[in-house]
């Protein structure tokens, strides 16, 4: 049964993972049935939120 | 998660990841330039500059195209004529007859013509006495380490034992994660605790994107059995009133252009791309295959075949294609990553880095077990993580 303290756990666990495969999945799509440069530019902007948060993990050590 | 389970996730990580770390690393390091293979072939083409013409200016006809092609190569048959809607050109591909070309794809050799002008801007020799052109080592070593189909098949192996990876590498990070925010790199401890927190860390961040390369790779692969399918199956019944004719000879061929018009006549929302001439593998004995493709972003991506018949130039069939190839068709551009420009293809050269070095890490990680000691070594690891073992007042909030 899961409880509420490990469904917190879970949560605490998974939030920042989760968001970043949405968005990636995001950017990956928008490319490719974008029909304007805005669709590009959200792709773009969407896939280097994964290689930001790389930088900020590996500089600050810290929570992004 | 029990001990026992945690411990069954963590031994398929390690093997799986154990026997596809090498190759995923070749295919780690040649994906880097292939992610600019079209730049870089651009720089290393030394085909002639097209001519400057007008906007609009109508491409010369494929018939005129295909006599001086034969006129220069009296003994060769043409294999197919492929215009670009990027640049003014078309590329006459030819060879000594299908069934050496079948036999050996390097029997063939291609003309390149300017679009507007019929002038000849590069042709090869057949690539047997060309030499060997960098990206096409990159691209063998990349997809089937010079063994053809087996190696295909293969390299595809590898990348479904890589996508397991992943997928157990999310089941046991959990476990692992539970005391510690997300993103933590303990750096100041012992060099080896660091890099497993890299790698989790990493192989986290990347983890859709790594999935989807990863199976659109597997998925890439399995190109030829694919399209051996879909001609045992769909083709052959398309074929099947034509049965027992003989195929056409160059005499009897009808008109290229004409088939080329026929079908954007049929199909004028579609570009037409390349015309396959009778008796290829994955074509029809009796009729020319054209090629057509959407104009929007995404159905330009996805392609259908339309067959007209080689001997009256009449359109016989616009072919649906089955989903399976469709599946395939869509998973190029997700796994070469060249439909976004070249932000897009920047970031997939950094993403592939940081593949890099998930895969190194891992590789670390197990190479510095204690190796007098290790299921001890892992046993302490799983322990320790294990649902059993208290949440900290931090993991919890």
């Amino acid at each position: 049964m899961i409880t509420t303290r490990s469904r917190r756990g879970f949560v605490h666990l998974w939030r920042w993972p989760t968001a970043i495969a949405i968005l990636t999945v995001f950017g990956l799509i928008s490319a490719l049935i974008g029909h304007s440069g805005v669709w590009w530019g959200l792709s773009w902007a969407a896939l280097a939120i994964p290689i930001i948060v790389i930088m900020i993990c590996i500089q600050g050590r810290r929570r992004p | 998660m029990t001990r026992s389970m945690l411990r069954k996730w963590f031994w398929i990580h390690k093997w799986t990841s154990l026997v596809c770390t090498v190759f995923l690393l070749l295919i780690c390091v040649t994906g880097l330039p292939l992610v600019f293979r079209d730049e870089i072939n651009d720089l290393l083409d030394d085909s002639l500059p097209y001519a400057s013409a007008p906007e609009n200016t109508p491409n010369v006809s494929l018939d005129r195209l295909a006599e001086i092609s034969r006129k220069m190569y009296p003994d060769e048959i043409i294999l197919f004529m492929f215009s670009d809607d990027d640049e003014p050109k078309i590329v006459v591909t030819m060879a000594p007859s299908w069934k050496a070309f079948t036999e050996n794809r390097k029997s063939a050799h291609w003309i390149k013509f300017d679009a507007h002008t019929a002038k000849i801007l590069k042709q090869t020799k057949p690539f047997d006495e060309d030499g060997v052109r960098f990206m096409d080592v990159i691209l063998k070593l990349h997809r089937d380490l010079f063994a053809g189909l087996p190696g295909e098949l293969f390299m595809g192996f590898m990348a479904l034992l890589f996508v397991i990876a992943i997928v157990s590498g999310v089941v046991i990070y959990g476990p692992f994660m539970r005391k510690l925010d997300f993103g933590t790199v303990r750096a100041d401890r012992s060099p080896r605790l660091k890099w497993l927190d890299l790698h989790n860390m990493l192989g986290v961040v990347t983890l859709a994107w790594a999935l989807v390369v990863g199976t659109t790779g597997v998925i890439n692969e399995l190109s030829k059995p694919l399209f051996g399918l879909w001609q045992m199956t769909d083709v052959k019944a398309m074929l099947a009133p034509m049965q027992g004719k003989p195929t056409p000879s160059i005499a009897e061929l009808s008109s290229p252009q004409g088939a080329l018009d026929k079908t954007r006549a049929a199909l004028p929302d579609m570009i037409a791309t390349s015309v396959v001439f009778p008796g290829a593998t994955f074509g029809s004995p009796f009729h020319y295959l054209i090629w057509t493709k959407g104009r929007e972003p995404l159905t330009s991506r996805l392609f259908s075949p339309v067959l007209v018949d080689a001997r009256t130039g009449e359109l016989t069939n616009i072919v649906t294609m089955p989903w399976y190839l469709r599946a395939l068709e869509v998973s190029r551009p997700l796994h070469f990553g060249d439909y976004g420009g070249m932000p897009l293809k920047i970031i997939w050269a950094l993403l592939d880095l940081v593949t890099i070095v998930v895969l190194g890490s891992g590789l670390y990680l197990w190479w510095t077990r204690r190796a007098s000691v290790v299921s001890a070594a892992e046993n302490e690891l799983v322990t320790s993580n294990t649902a059993s073992a208290p949440l900290s007042g931090q993991a919890a909030e």
